[in-house]
């Protein structure tokens, strides 16, 4: 068997740094959801079918692991969750419900392309409200998580209202539904591919099924395009008054209204204006948004979103819940930390283990003892502290593995030591050594671990 | 309409609230005793493959597995320590040994849906790997009782200590060699913390039967039944009763009687050895500061799992229908089983959903674990210099620490917006309208009391923590 196969596909065992790392980031996320009044919900990793099927659409229906024993499946989302357990729970849950996720999802994805099948998403959302408010507490949370990571100006919270998208491109003459979808895809490319490649290899391959030539196309299509490109990355002010003097429908007006409305409630929140912008060609590919939508972008890293969301006024009673609107992100955690390793945002981690305690002689029971005595002093005052509990090693060899573990400080208590109640306090970074009483020992050991 | 199918799968929670809060804080305690002991994190998927989880774990954990279908073939993780051996095969060379490592998450186990068992439920666990020193056999007393006084538990529970060469010293002692009666034996033995020693001996005495069965190779004929009974019945008075009788004699005797006893009951090379074992283990328990009322050796422990090789270990709770809120032991064959190299290990987990149960029975349990403390209503949402006003506020409140929670909700009633915080048990809110914003204050009101106050708008923060350290 060679090792590689002892891992089920798609899957990595998390440890060291790596994860001590990955913990402190979600550790930020769930504390910044907490400081915002979000609380824990922890749903099961599986689901009945019934509550997993038709859910995702075809393509990802394929991607559920199914336990077919049991006729249940794995969680793929937080969403599908959320709104099984709203319904289940309806009248005992104060409204609005504001909840936050954090774990692991599971998707049978090409593993291939370097994706896996296990990966973790952090979601917070509310639930009861169609108030702006929980709109712009997105922009305002991934703006307060993302700083607090350790991110300064290299990120941008997008916005866009599905609304206005679909005003728009009504105006534009594309009332078929599916050509309206194909407009607002080929324009949520245009971060990634030229307005020119868009329109010829993916605009006019899609509409090659519908009775539009290539020119008329082109004059609903283009003029627009350009338009919103070129407004791209200017004030919300500005984008806003460039739409509003190119369309004329009451829906357009209506919808950068409510745009404008939410970035003024986003300004109250003290999210300063070079951390989101109105971005009016972001379109998002689920389709069960109704309202605002969001995604965070950072340009350098050039992987795409690290954060997306946004409301969805009917998906609770698509799933089966009841009539109730919604809204609300989600963070992806493997993508936020490939990218921090990108950008060489990381926190000074230091080992957990802080003090290692040597054991001189397991067979003397009062040497023994004292090696305990003095870790339970430290354990107590919450010091992570290992007693060496290999076999018989000199004590040289137990030192060099506190060294190998990087902890940085060992104590060593022999015949001598415990004769005259005190211990030997290794520093293992500057090389120095003292003895100290038992009793001062915490005092000392904290003193150093200040330092 | 609410459709009626709109349920969790059976046997799965959904924990949300103060459960929901409440576990945090309860694997947070676990976490930093894992961590005060120097053992360090590790994430293992939830699948693992075929070849990984089969014949691991009996009969019954044939049964209790859950496969996937494709696209992944596999299965779900069925509990922390195979992972960890599978883990080892595959990386024991990047690491300085013993490995000391702890495991936090769910496991799934089709198990029949009672009080006390889910199919999803979490365990907590710790292990040092590449040791055979019964100091780490010890560390795991040690470590529970520890995690179970900072739960605040303060008895209502005591820590088994058995071992497994003891067990097989001990049969061999009574001249069982079949293996298969062996087990039987060590279920009946078992089962004794739950059922009466005549319960435990007939149900033996079934056990025998339908081996006799399997060996005749056939269904039995008429009176055959009877007959077998009658011959096991016989012989297990024989061979089991008046050793299972005096071993239950010693059941809750202080651990050097129970330990002495045993030596004088089997008098053989094996027992000795596997005794001293144990009484060295007991002297660094005791060494580790525990006292003597939070562990017992219990020569009738046994334990499931198949790959336990030395010393075991499981606490049990005075708490009637709970059984054991931990169990572990050592393992050391299983890592080499995996493909990895000869590796001694040894270790213990914590059933965190038992645990929890026991403390609510205990009433170790707080009433409330809301960890949001302030509310801010919301009265007009298109009057920007309010919002200003209270998100500033809010803002200023969680740079102090404080939670806030903004109303987000459709309702422009103060009472009602009132009232969503009162039903979520946050103590305080802090309300800004515009008759408090043109005094550049805000009314602070205890929800609790019901009494208020003014204060500037600067001096929220500062005051707002004042109220709640008095709560």
């Amino acid at each position: 068997m060679t090792k590689a196969t002892l891992l089920a596909k798609g899957t990595t065992d998390l440890y060291g740094e790596a994860l001590q790392f990955r913990l402190w980031v979600l550790n930020v996320i769930r504390d910044t959801f907490e400081t915002f009044g979000f609380e824990p919900l922890e749903t099961p990793i599986i689901e009945r079918i019934e509550t997993l099927t038709g859910k995702y659409g075809e393509e990802a229906q394929n991607l559920i692991f199914w336990v077919p024993d049991y006729k249940v499946g794995m969680r793929y989302d937080h969403t599908v969750p959320l709104a099984r357990f709203v319904a289940s729970n309806q009248g005992t849950i104060p409204m609005p419900f504001r909840r936050y996720a954090v774990g692991p999802v599971f998707r049978g994805e090409n593993t291939q392309a370097g994706r896996n099948r296990q990966f973790t998403q952090c979601d917070f959302d509310t639930v009861g409200s169609s108030a702006a408010t929980i709109d712009a507490e997105i922009v305002a949370l991934n703006y307060k998580i993302l700083t607090s990571l350790g991110f300064t100006t290299q990120f941008s919270v997008n916005i866009n209202d599905r609304r206005l998208l679909n005003a728009m491109v009504t105006e534009m003459g594309f009332t078929n539904e599916d050509q309206a979808t194909i407009v607002m895809t080929a324009w949520d490319k245009l971060d990634k591919m030229t307005p020119d490649d868009v329109f010829a290899n993916y605009l006019v391959k899609q509409f090659s099924k519908f009775s539009v030539s290539e020119d008329q196309l082109k004059q609903s299509y283009v003029p627009v395009t350009k338009l919103l490109f070129d407004l791209k990355g200017q004030t919300p002010e500005k984008i806003i008054s460039g739409i509003n003097g190119y369309f004329k429908s009451k829906e357009v007006h209506e919808a950068t209204e409510k745009i404008l409305n939410l970035i003024n409630v986003i300004r109250a929140m003290n999210v300063p204006e070079n951390a989101f912008e109105f971005n009016p060609l972001l379109a998002r590919g689920l389709s069960y948004y109704t309202g605002p939508i969001f995604e965070t972008i950072v340009k350098e890293a050039g992987i795409g979103s690290i954060t997306g969301g946004g409301r969805y006024d009917n998906l609770i009673e698509n799933l089966g819940g009841p009539s109730i609107p919604a809204s609300g992100s989600s963070f992806g955690l493997e993508r936020i930390l490939s990218v921090m390793e990108k950008l060489n945002i990381r926190p000074a981690l230091t080992n957990t283990v802080k003090v290692f305690v040597t054991v001189f002689d397991t067979d003397n029971q009062e040497l023994v003892s004292t090696s305990f005595k003095v870790a339970t002093i430290l354990r107590d005052a919450h010091i992570s502290t290992e007693v060496y509990s290999g076999e018989g090693a000199k004590v040289g060899k137990q030192i060099a593995l506190a060294d190998k573990k990087s902890i940085p400080l060992v104590i060593v208590i022999g015949l001598d030591e415990l004769k005259t109640e005190v211990v030997k306090l290794k520093n293992l970074k500057t090389r120095e050594e003292t003895t100290v009483p038992v009793k001062d020992l915490l005092q000392v050991v904290q003193g150093l671990l200040l330092v | 309409m609410v459709q009626q199918t709109v349920r969790n799968f059976r046997g799965t929670t959904d924990y949300y609230g103060d459960d929901a809060r409440f576990r945090l804080s309860v694997i947070a305690t676990i976490q930093r005793v894992f961590e005060a002991y120097g053992f360090e994190p590790l994430i293992t998927p939830m699948i693992e493959t075929e070849e990984t989880l089969n014949g691991k774990y009996g009969d019954e954990g044939e049964m209790k597995r859950f496969r996937l279908a494709y696209p992944n073939e596999g299965g779900l993780r069925y509990d922390h320590t195979v992972p960890l051996a599978r883990f080892m095969a595959m990386n024991w060379n990047k690491f300085p040994l013993p490995y000391r490592r702890y495991a936090i998450g769910p496991v799934l186990r089709n198990e029949t849906v009672q009080a006390g068992r889910k199919r999803e439920f979490t365990q907590c666990d710790f292990d040092t790997v590449g040791s055979s020193s019964p100091i780490i056999d010890a560390e795991i007393v040690a470590m529970n009782y520890n995690v179970l006084r900072d739960l605040g538990f303060n008895g209502g529970y005591a820590v088994m200590i058995n071992d497994r060469r003891l067990l097989n010293a001990m049969v061999k002692r009574m001249n069982v060699t079949d293996e298969q009666e062996i087990l039987a034996i060590f279920r009946a033995w078992d089962k004794l913390e739950k059922v009466t020693p005549q319960q435990a001996f007939d149900g033996l005495v079934d056990e025998f039967v339908k081996m006799e069965q399997k060996r005749i190779g056939r269904e039995f004929e008429k009176g055959e039944e009877i007959v077998a009974a009658r011959v096991a019945t016989s012989r297990l008075n024989t061979i089991y009763a008046a050793p299972t009788e005096m071993l239950y004699s010693l059941k809750g005797l202080p651990a050097d009687s129970v330990l002495s006893q045993i030596v004088k009951s089997f008098p053989s090379f094996e027992v000795s050895e596997a005794v001293k074992n144990l009484s060295s283990i007991v002297s660094y328990i005791t060494a580790m500061g525990v006292p003597d009322d939070f562990y017992k050796v219990d020569p009738l422990l046994a334990r499931g799992l198949d790959y336990y090789t030395g010393p075991i270990f499981e606490t049990y709770v005075t708490v009637k229908g709970i059984g054991s809120i931990t169990g572990g032991g050592r393992f050391d064959q299983l890592i080499e089983k995996m493909g990895g190299p000869t590796l001694a290990a040894s270790g213990s987990s914590f059933g965190l959903e038992r645990v929890i149960g026991v403390m609510a029975e205990l009433g170790l349990r707080p009433d409330s674990s809301q960890t949001t403390q302030v509310f801010m209503p919301v009265f007009d949402l298109s009057n920007l210099t309010l919002m200003e006003a209270v998100f500033k506020t809010a803002h200023n409140l969680r740079l102090t620490g404080v939670n806030v929670e903004v109303y987000t909700g459709d309702t422009r009633q103060m009472r009602k917006q009132l009232d969503v915080a009162n039903r979520k048990g946050i103590p305080l809110a802090v309300i800004i309208g515009s008759d408090e914003l043109n005094k550049g204050e805000a009314t602070l009101k205890n929800m609790t009391s019901g009494s208020q106050e003014s204060v500037l708008l600067n001096q929220v923060p500062e005051k707002a923590t004042e109220i709640l350290q008095t709560l």
